[in-house]
Protein backbone atom coordinates (compact mmCIF):
# COMPACT_ATOMS: atom_id res chain seq x y z
CA UNK A 1 0.00 0.00 0.00
CA UNK A 2 2.52 2.66 -1.25
CA UNK A 3 0.07 4.84 -2.09
CA UNK A 4 -0.99 7.34 0.24
CA UNK A 5 -4.01 8.55 -1.54
CA UNK A 6 -6.03 11.30 -0.80
CA UNK A 7 -9.57 10.48 0.57
CA UNK A 8 -11.04 13.55 0.12
CA UNK A 9 -15.25 13.06 -0.11
CA UNK A 10 -14.82 13.29 -4.22
CA UNK A 11 -12.16 11.24 -4.94
CA UNK A 12 -14.19 8.31 -2.82
CA UNK A 13 -17.29 9.01 -4.73
CA UNK A 14 -15.23 9.16 -8.17
CA UNK A 15 -13.60 5.19 -7.45
CA UNK A 16 -16.59 3.97 -6.51
CA UNK A 17 -18.59 1.53 -8.33
CA UNK A 18 -21.03 2.52 -11.25
CA UNK A 19 -24.29 1.26 -9.23
CA UNK A 20 -23.07 2.67 -5.85
CA UNK A 21 -22.47 6.25 -8.17
CA UNK A 22 -25.77 5.76 -9.31
CA UNK A 23 -27.09 5.39 -5.95
CA UNK A 24 -25.45 8.37 -4.53
CA UNK A 25 -26.67 10.26 -7.47
CA UNK A 26 -30.43 8.95 -6.73
CA UNK A 27 -29.52 10.33 -3.06
CA UNK A 28 -28.72 13.75 -3.86
CA UNK A 29 -31.75 14.16 -6.66
CA UNK A 30 -33.79 13.00 -3.77
CA UNK A 31 -32.12 15.14 -1.37
CA UNK A 32 -32.55 18.34 -3.11
CA UNK A 33 -35.99 17.55 -4.62
CA UNK A 34 -37.43 16.63 -0.63
CA UNK A 35 -35.69 20.42 0.37
CA UNK A 36 -38.10 21.79 -2.63
CA UNK A 37 -40.59 20.78 -1.08
CA UNK A 38 -40.16 21.64 2.46
CA UNK A 39 -39.67 24.88 1.39
CA UNK A 40 -42.22 25.03 -0.99
CA UNK A 41 -44.53 23.85 1.51
CA UNK A 42 -43.38 25.39 4.55
CA UNK A 43 -43.71 28.94 3.31
CA UNK A 44 -47.10 27.70 1.89
CA UNK A 45 -48.39 26.47 5.42
CA UNK A 46 -47.03 29.50 6.99
CA UNK A 47 -49.04 31.58 4.67
CA UNK A 48 -52.00 29.70 5.18
CA UNK A 49 -52.09 30.25 9.05
CA UNK A 50 -51.38 33.77 8.75
CA UNK A 51 -53.95 34.23 6.51
CA UNK A 52 -56.85 32.16 8.73
CA UNK A 53 -55.77 34.41 11.45
CA UNK A 54 -56.70 37.05 10.30
CA UNK A 55 -59.88 36.01 8.51
CA UNK A 56 -60.96 34.17 11.61
CA UNK A 57 -60.46 37.49 13.98
CA UNK A 58 -61.92 40.14 11.04
CA UNK A 59 -65.38 37.75 9.80
CA UNK A 60 -66.24 37.67 13.52
CA UNK A 61 -65.47 40.81 14.97
CA UNK A 62 -66.51 42.73 11.94
CA UNK A 63 -69.85 44.15 11.93
CA UNK A 64 -69.88 44.23 8.01
CA UNK A 65 -72.50 42.25 6.00
CA UNK A 66 -72.10 39.19 4.56
CA UNK A 67 -72.87 39.84 0.95
CA UNK A 68 -70.44 42.86 1.18
CA UNK A 69 -67.86 40.87 2.70
CA UNK A 70 -68.65 37.98 -0.39
CA UNK A 71 -68.32 41.11 -2.99
CA UNK A 72 -64.57 42.07 -1.23
CA UNK A 73 -63.23 38.51 -2.06
CA UNK A 74 -64.60 38.92 -5.83
CA UNK A 75 -61.24 40.47 -6.98
CA UNK A 76 -58.81 38.31 -5.26
CA UNK A 77 -61.14 35.43 -6.48
CA UNK A 78 -60.96 36.09 -9.95
CA UNK A 79 -57.02 36.00 -9.70
CA UNK A 80 -57.69 32.60 -7.97
CA UNK A 81 -55.86 32.73 -5.32
CA UNK A 82 -58.51 32.23 -2.79
CA UNK A 83 -57.07 30.15 -0.11
CA UNK A 84 -58.24 28.15 3.15
CA UNK A 85 -61.38 29.27 5.33
CA UNK A 86 -62.11 31.96 2.43
CA UNK A 87 -62.69 29.53 0.08
CA UNK A 88 -64.51 27.83 2.48
CA UNK A 89 -66.50 30.35 3.29
CA UNK A 90 -67.11 31.90 -0.23
CA UNK A 91 -68.26 28.44 -1.53
CA UNK A 92 -70.85 28.09 1.08
CA UNK A 93 -72.08 31.36 0.44
CA UNK A 94 -72.40 31.16 -3.20
CA UNK A 95 -74.29 27.72 -2.81
CA UNK A 96 -76.28 29.52 0.19
CA UNK A 97 -77.50 32.75 -1.64
CA UNK A 98 -77.89 30.85 -4.96
CA UNK A 99 -80.38 27.92 -3.40
CA UNK A 100 -82.36 30.81 -1.19
CA UNK A 101 -83.34 32.65 -4.56
CA UNK A 102 -84.81 29.45 -6.10
CA UNK A 103 -86.42 29.89 -2.52
CA UNK A 104 -86.57 26.11 -1.46
CA UNK A 105 -86.92 25.24 1.61
CA UNK A 106 -84.96 25.40 4.69
CA UNK A 107 -83.62 22.13 5.06
CA UNK A 108 -82.68 21.78 1.55
CA UNK A 109 -80.84 25.16 1.30
CA UNK A 110 -78.55 24.13 4.48
CA UNK A 111 -78.10 20.88 3.09
CA UNK A 112 -76.77 22.01 -0.44
CA UNK A 113 -74.67 24.91 1.62
CA UNK A 114 -73.47 22.20 3.70
CA UNK A 115 -72.11 19.77 1.01
CA UNK A 116 -70.26 22.75 -0.59
CA UNK A 117 -68.11 23.39 2.05
CA UNK A 118 -67.42 19.81 2.41
CA UNK A 119 -66.10 19.95 -0.96
CA UNK A 120 -64.24 23.31 -0.57
CA UNK A 121 -62.85 21.76 2.55
CA UNK A 122 -61.46 18.30 0.93
CA UNK A 123 -60.19 20.82 -1.61
CA UNK A 124 -57.92 22.89 0.82
CA UNK A 125 -56.96 19.81 3.03
CA UNK A 126 -55.69 18.21 -0.36
CA UNK A 127 -53.43 20.88 -0.87
CA UNK A 128 -52.39 21.16 2.54
CA UNK A 129 -51.13 17.60 2.53
CA UNK A 130 -49.91 17.90 -1.24
CA UNK A 131 -46.54 16.69 -1.06
CA UNK A 132 -46.00 14.83 2.18
CA UNK A 133 -46.63 11.51 0.70
CA UNK A 134 -43.22 12.69 -1.21
CA UNK A 135 -41.33 13.46 1.62
CA UNK A 136 -42.36 10.24 3.98
CA UNK A 137 -41.47 8.33 1.06
CA UNK A 138 -38.16 9.65 0.79
CA UNK A 139 -37.79 9.40 4.72
CA UNK A 140 -38.92 5.93 4.83
CA UNK A 141 -36.40 4.76 1.76
CA UNK A 142 -33.64 6.71 1.25
CA UNK A 143 -32.06 5.23 4.02
CA UNK A 144 -32.39 1.61 2.88
CA UNK A 145 -31.24 2.70 -1.07
CA UNK A 146 -28.41 4.43 1.30
CA UNK A 147 -27.73 0.83 2.74
CA UNK A 148 -27.68 -0.64 -0.37
CA UNK A 149 -25.23 0.89 -1.78
CA UNK A 150 -22.94 1.10 1.27
CA UNK A 151 -23.72 -2.99 1.62
CA UNK A 152 -22.82 -3.56 -2.72
CA UNK A 153 -19.72 -1.75 -2.35
CA UNK A 154 -18.43 -3.82 0.61
CA UNK A 155 -19.38 -6.68 -1.12
CA UNK A 156 -17.28 -5.86 -3.76
CA UNK A 157 -14.41 -4.62 -1.62
CA UNK A 158 -14.07 -8.03 0.15
CA UNK A 159 -14.93 -9.87 -3.51
CA UNK A 160 -11.61 -8.07 -4.43
CA UNK A 161 -10.09 -8.96 -0.68
CA UNK A 162 -10.58 -12.65 -1.43
CA UNK A 163 -8.14 -12.26 -3.99
CA UNK A 164 -5.22 -11.36 -2.17
CA UNK A 165 -2.92 -13.56 -0.52
CA UNK A 166 -2.08 -11.51 2.12
CA UNK A 167 -5.22 -9.61 3.82
CA UNK A 168 -4.25 -6.19 5.66
CA UNK A 169 -6.67 -3.28 6.70
CA UNK A 170 -5.15 -1.00 4.18
CA UNK A 171 -6.79 -3.32 1.40
CA UNK A 172 -10.21 -3.02 2.49
CA UNK A 173 -10.36 0.29 4.11
CA UNK A 174 -11.11 2.33 1.21
CA UNK A 175 -13.90 0.40 -0.10
CA UNK A 176 -15.43 0.44 3.08
CA UNK A 177 -15.04 4.22 3.41
CA UNK A 178 -16.32 4.92 -0.04
CA UNK A 179 -19.29 2.61 0.59
CA UNK A 180 -20.44 4.06 3.90
CA UNK A 181 -21.01 7.47 1.93
CA UNK A 182 -23.85 5.63 0.12
CA UNK A 183 -25.37 5.45 3.62
CA UNK A 184 -24.46 9.21 4.64
CA UNK A 185 -25.73 10.24 1.84
CA UNK A 186 -29.35 7.74 2.80
CA UNK A 187 -29.30 9.21 6.56
CA UNK A 188 -28.85 12.95 5.03
CA UNK A 189 -31.22 12.86 2.64
CA UNK A 190 -33.79 10.80 5.02
CA UNK A 191 -33.54 13.04 8.48
CA UNK A 192 -34.71 16.53 7.38
CA UNK A 193 -37.63 14.77 5.15
CA UNK A 194 -38.72 12.94 8.51
CA UNK A 195 -38.86 15.99 11.07
CA UNK A 196 -40.46 17.92 7.60
CA UNK A 197 -42.72 15.33 7.17
CA UNK A 198 -44.09 15.45 11.17
CA UNK A 199 -43.73 19.25 11.50
CA UNK A 200 -46.07 19.73 7.81
CA UNK A 201 -48.69 16.68 9.27
CA UNK A 202 -49.09 18.31 12.10
CA UNK A 203 -49.67 21.56 10.84
CA UNK A 204 -52.17 20.48 8.93
CA UNK A 205 -54.11 18.38 10.61
CA UNK A 206 -54.94 21.77 12.85
CA UNK A 207 -55.44 24.09 9.95
CA UNK A 208 -57.86 21.27 9.03
CA UNK A 209 -59.28 21.39 12.18
CA UNK A 210 -59.32 24.85 12.26
CA UNK A 211 -61.41 24.97 8.82
CA UNK A 212 -63.82 22.78 10.33
CA UNK A 213 -64.68 24.63 13.16
CA UNK A 214 -65.27 27.52 11.25
CA UNK A 215 -67.26 25.55 9.08
CA UNK A 216 -69.81 24.45 11.78
CA UNK A 217 -69.88 28.02 12.87
CA UNK A 218 -70.63 29.41 9.50
CA UNK A 219 -73.67 26.57 9.36
CA UNK A 220 -74.81 27.52 13.00
CA UNK A 221 -74.95 31.18 11.87
CA UNK A 222 -76.60 30.53 8.42
CA UNK A 223 -78.85 28.01 10.10
CA UNK A 224 -80.09 30.44 12.26
CA UNK A 225 -80.32 33.30 9.64
CA UNK A 226 -82.50 31.43 7.54
CA UNK A 227 -84.94 29.99 9.90
CA UNK A 228 -85.26 33.69 11.81
CA UNK A 229 -86.57 35.33 8.52
CA UNK A 230 -88.72 31.89 8.00
CA UNK B 1 -41.06 25.71 -22.75
CA UNK B 2 -42.64 29.30 -21.42
CA UNK B 3 -45.71 27.85 -20.24
CA UNK B 4 -43.43 25.38 -18.36
CA UNK B 5 -41.46 28.16 -16.86
CA UNK B 6 -45.06 29.67 -15.64
CA UNK B 7 -46.05 26.71 -14.48
CA UNK B 8 -42.68 26.50 -12.45
CA UNK B 9 -43.36 29.79 -10.93
CA UNK B 10 -44.23 28.29 -7.45
CA UNK B 11 -41.24 26.35 -7.54
CA UNK B 12 -38.69 28.88 -8.40
CA UNK B 13 -37.75 29.91 -4.86
CA UNK B 14 -37.85 26.83 -3.54
CA UNK B 15 -35.47 25.23 -6.28
CA UNK B 16 -33.13 27.84 -6.02
CA UNK B 17 -32.98 27.90 -2.16
CA UNK B 18 -32.48 24.02 -1.91
CA UNK B 19 -29.90 23.66 -4.90
CA UNK B 20 -28.02 26.34 -2.72
CA UNK B 21 -28.40 25.03 0.47
CA UNK B 22 -26.96 21.53 -1.54
CA UNK B 23 -23.86 23.44 -3.14
CA UNK B 24 -23.38 25.10 0.40
CA UNK B 25 -23.26 21.74 1.91
CA UNK B 26 -20.94 20.18 -0.92
CA UNK B 27 -18.54 23.18 -0.62
CA UNK B 28 -18.50 22.95 3.23
CA UNK B 29 -17.60 19.02 3.02
CA UNK B 30 -14.56 18.96 0.79
CA UNK B 31 -13.11 21.49 2.80
CA UNK B 32 -13.51 20.41 6.11
CA UNK B 33 -13.02 16.74 5.00
CA UNK B 34 -9.52 17.99 3.66
CA UNK B 35 -8.95 20.32 6.65
CA UNK B 36 -9.59 17.49 8.77
CA UNK B 37 -6.63 15.60 7.52
CA UNK B 38 -3.54 18.10 7.59
CA UNK B 39 -1.18 16.29 5.10
CA UNK B 40 1.20 14.15 7.52
CA UNK B 41 5.11 14.77 6.65
CA UNK B 42 7.48 12.05 7.75
CA UNK B 43 10.09 14.24 9.41
CA UNK B 44 13.21 11.87 8.53
CA UNK B 45 15.72 12.46 11.89
CA UNK B 46 18.83 14.13 10.94
CA UNK B 47 22.00 12.71 12.01
CA UNK B 48 24.70 14.53 13.29
CA UNK B 49 27.69 13.73 11.48
CA UNK B 50 29.90 14.37 14.35
CA UNK B 51 33.72 14.08 13.15
CA UNK B 52 36.62 14.73 15.74
CA UNK B 53 38.35 17.21 14.22
CA UNK B 54 41.82 17.37 16.22
CA UNK B 55 43.94 20.09 16.54
CA UNK B 56 47.70 19.15 15.58
CA UNK B 57 50.09 20.97 17.67
CA UNK B 58 51.82 23.37 15.53
CA UNK B 59 55.18 21.22 15.89
CA UNK B 60 57.84 23.11 17.29
CA UNK B 61 60.67 22.29 15.56
CA UNK B 62 63.64 23.21 18.31
CA UNK B 63 65.63 25.59 16.55
CA UNK B 64 68.67 24.38 15.71
CA UNK B 65 71.14 25.45 18.31
CA UNK B 66 73.67 28.55 17.26
CA UNK B 67 76.88 26.33 15.24
CA UNK B 68 79.90 26.72 18.12
CA UNK B 69 82.35 28.90 16.34
CA UNK B 70 84.89 26.61 14.31
CA UNK B 71 87.50 29.06 14.73
CA UNK B 72 90.12 27.30 13.75
CA UNK B 73 93.36 28.96 15.10
CA UNK B 74 95.09 30.32 12.32
CA UNK B 75 96.79 33.13 13.63
CA UNK B 76 98.26 31.25 15.63
CA UNK B 77 99.85 29.06 13.29
CA UNK B 78 101.06 31.63 11.28
CA UNK B 79 102.64 33.31 14.58
CA UNK B 80 104.33 29.83 15.23
CA UNK B 81 105.49 29.55 12.15
CA UNK B 82 106.93 33.27 12.07
CA UNK B 83 108.76 31.97 15.34
CA UNK B 84 109.93 28.78 13.88
CA UNK B 85 111.39 30.11 11.41
CA UNK B 86 113.54 32.79 13.79
CA UNK B 87 113.44 30.48 17.21
CA UNK B 88 114.85 27.27 17.94
CA UNK B 89 114.07 23.86 16.27
CA UNK B 90 113.33 22.28 19.97
CA UNK B 91 110.85 25.62 20.79
CA UNK B 92 109.49 25.33 17.71
CA UNK B 93 108.32 21.99 17.94
CA UNK B 94 107.69 21.92 21.09
CA UNK B 95 105.40 25.22 20.12
CA UNK B 96 103.55 22.91 17.38
CA UNK B 97 103.34 20.16 19.70
CA UNK B 98 101.80 22.42 22.50
CA UNK B 99 99.40 23.90 19.70
CA UNK B 100 98.57 20.44 17.69
CA UNK B 101 97.35 19.66 21.47
CA UNK B 102 95.85 22.29 22.29
CA UNK B 103 94.10 22.24 18.71
CA UNK B 104 93.24 18.19 19.04
CA UNK B 105 91.60 18.85 22.03
CA UNK B 106 89.52 21.49 21.50
CA UNK B 107 88.34 19.54 18.47
CA UNK B 108 87.60 16.47 20.15
CA UNK B 109 86.03 18.35 22.85
CA UNK B 110 83.77 20.33 20.45
CA UNK B 111 82.62 17.24 18.82
CA UNK B 112 81.75 15.53 22.00
CA UNK B 113 79.40 18.37 22.65
CA UNK B 114 77.82 18.49 19.27
CA UNK B 115 76.90 14.99 19.43
CA UNK B 116 75.30 15.27 22.98
CA UNK B 117 73.36 17.91 21.49
CA UNK B 118 72.29 16.04 18.98
CA UNK B 119 70.94 13.26 20.57
CA UNK B 120 69.09 15.40 22.94
CA UNK B 121 67.53 16.87 19.89
CA UNK B 122 66.40 13.41 18.54
CA UNK B 123 65.32 12.74 21.78
CA UNK B 124 63.11 15.64 22.29
CA UNK B 125 62.00 15.01 18.61
CA UNK B 126 61.17 11.64 18.97
CA UNK B 127 59.19 11.73 22.36
CA UNK B 128 56.80 14.92 20.54
CA UNK B 129 56.76 12.13 17.56
CA UNK B 130 55.05 9.91 19.91
CA UNK B 131 53.14 12.17 21.86
CA UNK B 132 51.58 13.31 18.96
CA UNK B 133 50.74 9.89 17.16
CA UNK B 134 49.27 8.37 20.74
CA UNK B 135 46.84 11.32 20.64
CA UNK B 136 46.01 10.60 17.06
CA UNK B 137 45.58 7.18 17.64
CA UNK B 138 43.01 7.78 20.83
CA UNK B 139 41.39 10.33 18.49
CA UNK B 140 40.84 7.79 15.87
CA UNK B 141 39.66 4.85 18.43
CA UNK B 142 37.29 6.94 19.64
CA UNK B 143 35.68 8.45 16.63
CA UNK B 144 35.80 4.72 15.34
CA UNK B 145 33.95 3.81 18.65
CA UNK B 146 31.10 6.94 18.42
CA UNK B 147 30.30 5.52 14.71
CA UNK B 148 30.19 2.10 15.68
CA UNK B 149 27.33 3.28 18.38
CA UNK B 150 25.40 5.01 15.94
CA UNK B 151 25.49 2.12 13.63
CA UNK B 152 24.51 -0.14 15.90
CA UNK B 153 21.52 1.96 17.27
CA UNK B 154 20.58 2.12 13.38
CA UNK B 155 20.97 -1.65 12.99
CA UNK B 156 19.04 -2.09 16.32
CA UNK B 157 16.16 -0.14 14.73
CA UNK B 158 16.08 -1.86 11.54
CA UNK B 159 16.24 -4.93 13.50
CA UNK B 160 12.88 -4.13 15.22
CA UNK B 161 11.12 -3.17 11.97
CA UNK B 162 12.29 -6.24 10.23
CA UNK B 163 11.17 -8.86 13.54
CA UNK B 164 7.99 -6.65 13.92
CA UNK B 165 7.33 -7.74 9.69
CA UNK B 166 8.43 -11.04 9.92
CA UNK B 167 6.37 -11.64 13.04
CA UNK B 168 3.21 -10.33 10.82
CA UNK B 169 4.53 -12.91 7.94
CA UNK B 170 4.85 -15.28 11.15
CA UNK B 171 1.85 -15.35 11.70
CA UNK B 172 0.25 -15.52 8.36
CA UNK B 173 1.76 -18.44 7.76
CA UNK B 174 0.95 -20.48 11.22
CA UNK B 175 -2.35 -19.41 10.69
CA UNK B 176 -2.05 -21.70 7.50
CA UNK B 177 -0.28 -24.16 9.33
CA UNK B 178 -3.01 -24.36 11.89
CA UNK B 179 -5.78 -24.52 9.06
CA UNK B 180 -4.41 -27.76 7.72
CA UNK B 181 -4.42 -29.23 10.72
CA UNK B 182 -7.91 -28.12 11.36
CA UNK B 183 -8.73 -30.12 7.98
CA UNK B 184 -7.11 -33.01 8.97
CA UNK B 185 -8.72 -33.22 12.26
CA UNK B 186 -11.12 -35.55 13.01
CA UNK B 187 -13.30 -34.67 15.87
CA UNK B 188 -12.90 -37.91 18.59
CA UNK B 189 -16.13 -38.30 20.88
CA UNK B 190 -14.59 -37.41 23.85
CA UNK B 191 -13.51 -34.17 22.93
CA UNK B 192 -15.09 -31.58 24.98
CA UNK B 193 -15.47 -27.54 23.81
CA UNK B 194 -12.72 -25.32 25.11
CA UNK B 195 -9.88 -28.60 25.06
CA UNK B 196 -6.59 -27.08 24.02
CA UNK B 197 -3.08 -28.46 23.80
CA UNK B 198 0.13 -27.78 22.69
CA UNK B 199 1.81 -28.93 19.94
CA UNK B 200 6.07 -28.52 18.85
CA UNK B 201 6.13 -29.37 15.48
CA UNK B 202 9.64 -29.71 13.70
CA UNK B 203 9.58 -28.54 10.21
CA UNK B 204 12.15 -28.58 7.59
CA UNK B 205 12.03 -25.33 4.89
CA UNK B 206 10.09 -27.99 2.28
CA UNK B 207 7.45 -27.98 4.99
CA UNK B 208 7.50 -31.52 6.10
CA UNK B 209 7.07 -32.16 9.57
CA UNK B 210 10.36 -34.14 10.90
CA UNK B 211 8.47 -34.93 14.04
CA UNK B 212 5.26 -33.89 16.51
CA UNK B 213 5.38 -33.66 20.07
CA UNK B 214 2.49 -32.98 22.59
CA UNK B 215 4.10 -30.23 24.54
CA UNK B 216 1.06 -29.81 27.22
CA UNK B 217 -1.37 -32.24 27.63
CA UNK B 218 -5.65 -31.09 27.23
CA UNK B 219 -5.85 -33.64 29.79
CA UNK B 220 -8.17 -35.83 27.59
CA UNK B 221 -5.37 -38.34 25.71
CA UNK B 222 -7.81 -39.27 22.92
CA UNK B 223 -7.88 -35.62 21.93
CA UNK B 224 -4.01 -35.10 22.28
CA UNK B 225 -3.63 -37.79 20.10
CA UNK B 226 -5.76 -37.01 17.73
CA UNK B 227 -3.97 -33.69 17.09
CA UNK B 228 -1.15 -35.22 16.90
CA UNK B 229 -2.43 -37.77 14.55
CA UNK B 230 -3.76 -34.52 12.51
CA UNK B 231 -0.13 -33.01 12.28
CA UNK B 232 0.91 -36.22 10.86
CA UNK B 233 -1.72 -36.41 8.55
CA UNK B 234 -0.57 -33.82 7.21
CA UNK B 235 2.82 -35.28 6.69
CA UNK B 236 3.43 -32.15 4.69
CA UNK B 237 2.18 -28.60 4.76
CA UNK B 238 1.63 -26.81 1.33
CA UNK B 239 2.45 -23.22 0.77
CA UNK B 240 5.71 -22.90 3.07
CA UNK B 241 7.97 -22.76 0.34
CA UNK B 242 7.91 -19.44 -0.18
CA UNK B 243 8.93 -18.36 3.40
CA UNK B 244 12.10 -16.39 3.69
CA UNK B 245 14.83 -18.72 5.17
CA UNK B 246 15.64 -15.90 7.87
CA UNK B 247 11.69 -16.38 9.21
CA UNK B 248 11.53 -19.96 8.80
CA UNK B 249 14.83 -20.42 10.77
CA UNK B 250 13.37 -18.32 13.91
CA UNK B 251 9.61 -19.35 13.74
CA UNK B 252 9.34 -22.45 12.22
CA UNK B 253 11.91 -24.95 12.64
CA UNK B 254 10.81 -25.54 15.85
CA UNK B 255 7.11 -24.45 16.08
CA UNK B 256 4.91 -24.30 19.32
CA UNK B 257 1.33 -23.87 18.77
CA UNK B 258 -1.58 -24.43 20.68
CA UNK B 259 -4.69 -26.68 18.84
CA UNK B 260 -7.45 -25.10 19.62
CA UNK B 261 -10.30 -25.91 17.81
CA UNK B 262 -12.87 -23.59 19.22
CA UNK B 263 -10.35 -20.93 17.47
CA UNK B 264 -10.84 -23.09 14.17
CA UNK B 265 -14.58 -22.79 14.49
CA UNK B 266 -15.69 -26.32 15.13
Amino acid sequence: MAESQSLSIFSLIANASLLVQLVMLCLFMASVVSWVMIVKHGRYQGRAKRLFARFDSEFWSSGTELSQRYRDGNASAQAGVVEGAEHVFRAGFKEFSRLRQQSLDPDTVMEGTQRAMRVALAREEEKLDAHLSFLATVASVSPYVGLFGTVWGIMNSFRGLANVHQATLATVAPGISEALVATAMGLFAAIPAVLAYNRFSSVSERLVNHYTTFAEEFTAYLHRQLHHKG
Amino acid sequence: MRDFWTGLGSYRLPIVVSVLAHLLLVVFVAWGWEAAEPPRSQVKPRYVEATLVTIEPKSKKPQAQPKPNKVVDVAARRREQERLQKAAAEKKRLAKEKAERERLRKLAEEKKRKEAEKQKQQAEKDRLERERKERERVAREQQLQREAAIAQALADEEELIQAQQAEATAQSYVALIAQQIEQNWSRPPSARRGMKCELRLQLVPTGEVVNVTVVRSSGNDAFDRSAELAVKRVGRFRGLNDIPSYIFDQYFRQLTLVFDPQDLRL
